[in-house]
């Protein structure tokens, strides 16, 4: 339903978006599906090695790690604009003091990261604002 | 009576095996058995076990552990440094980070605080369930709210915010709260003598309710992610 929707949406590229919903449901399949069929094998009486029940549990203790990471990525997106915007702070307070006073006005205008970061890339957002105003 | 309808038994006429002639339902197997001594509650005790390490204590079984708490840090320091959570599907990612937060944090209290008795092991349990849940639900929910802003883009900042105080809040915070208290009393970890921690016991032919209770969020959570997706 989603992914028809977003493929319409972006005229059929994937984006980030669907990354992010079909990666977390995998993730959760890849590391509580296992400790689900081992236990409930133990329930019916099927021995199980003691190698498969630490593997068994390395994946469920690794789920934070994995959602993190899959999480991560758009977080590393609003790092890397906030860490570009301070260069180029340091870039303007430099040009401000070799030109004079009005630069620094416009980057006063310039709009904070953090204010403006989502989930959806603004490019995403752009195109599917596009979208539905012609639907 | 009473105690009788609450001894379920299911005959599992389906499965050939020999060895797995009755699956007993035993709801109570997980309350303090000195609170039922006359009904046959505690046949598990005679029965074959297995016993899940679910706090391990080495370091070297800590690692996985360790590396997920490292990074789930990183994430929820870096939402909170740059206010992420200002934005609604932000402080929804920020929620199931916070909920594996205290699932990975309980873990490797162990190291601080190694487990000396069951009551001990039942207080882990709260954070343990209740963080599975959460982050199982947050999670669906985070596929629904997407599915929202899909079908009506405008509603991000006006419809988004007030379903996660009315609907998401209790389904994502409040239901894992139950289920994690529910766990103290279940006894869903137990204490072990001989490996000095905390463990879940499985035992053979008897179905385990509680486990399949909690495991269920995570079965719910996954079947609406791949139905909205």
């Amino acid at each position: 339903m989603l992914i028809s929707k977003i493929y319409g949406l972006q005229g059929g590229r994937a984006g980030h978006e669907l990354y992010v919903l079909m990666i977390y449901p995998g993730i959760l399949l890849v590391c509580w599906g296992p400790t689900l069929i081992v236990q409930t094998l133990m329930q019916f009486g099927i021995e199980s090695n003691d190698m498969l029940v630490d593997i068994v549990l390395l994946l469920v203790n690794m789920q934070g790690f994995f959602d993190a990471l899959v999480y991560g990525k758009s977080i590393k997106n609003v790092v890397s604009d906030s860490i570009r915007s301070c260069l180029k702070n340091e870039v303007s307070t430099e040009e401000e003091s070799l030109f004079g006073p009005q630069i620094s006005d416009k980057r006063s205008l310039g709009m904070n990261v953090t204010d403006t970061y989502s989930i959806l890339s603004e490019h995403s957002e752009a195109e599917l604002h596009n979208v539905t105003k012609t639907l | 009576m009473c105690l009788w309808i609450l001894s379920i038994r299911i005959q599992l006429k389906f499965i050939p095996s020999n060895k797995i002639k009755s699956l007993h339902v035993d709801i109570f197997s997980s309350f303090n058995s000195t609170m039922f001594t006359n009904i046959p509650f505690n046949i598990q005790a005679e029965e074959p076990y297995r016993e899940m390490v679910y706090f391990p204590l080495q370091l070297s079984s800590l690692i996985p552990v360790l590396i997920s708490a490292i990074a789930i840090t990183i994430v929820i320091l870096l939402s909170l440094i740059f206010k992420l959570y200002r934005r609604p599907f932000s402080l929804m990612v920020l929620a199931i980070n916070i909920a594996h937060f205290l699932f990975h944090y309980t873990k490797l209290d162990v190291l601080v605080f190694p487990p000396y008795s069951d009551l001990h092991c039942r207080v882990f349990s709260i954070p343990i369930i209740f963080g599975l849940q959460s982050a199982a639900a947050w999670s669906a929910l985070f596929a629904h709210a997407f599915l929202i802003i899909i079908t009506n883009p405008s509603s991000c900042d006006t419809l988004l915010p007030l379903m996660i105080k009315k609907y998401y809040m209790p389904l994502g915070v409040l239901l894992p709260s139950v289920s994690g208290i529910m766990s103290f009393f279940t006894r869903h970890f137990v204490y072990s003598e001989t490996k000095g921690t905390c463990i879940h016991l499985i035992y053979a032919d008897h179905m385990d309710i509680p486990f399949f209770v909690y495991m269920y969020s995570n079965w719910i959570s996954l079947h609406w992610q791949y139905c909205l997706v």
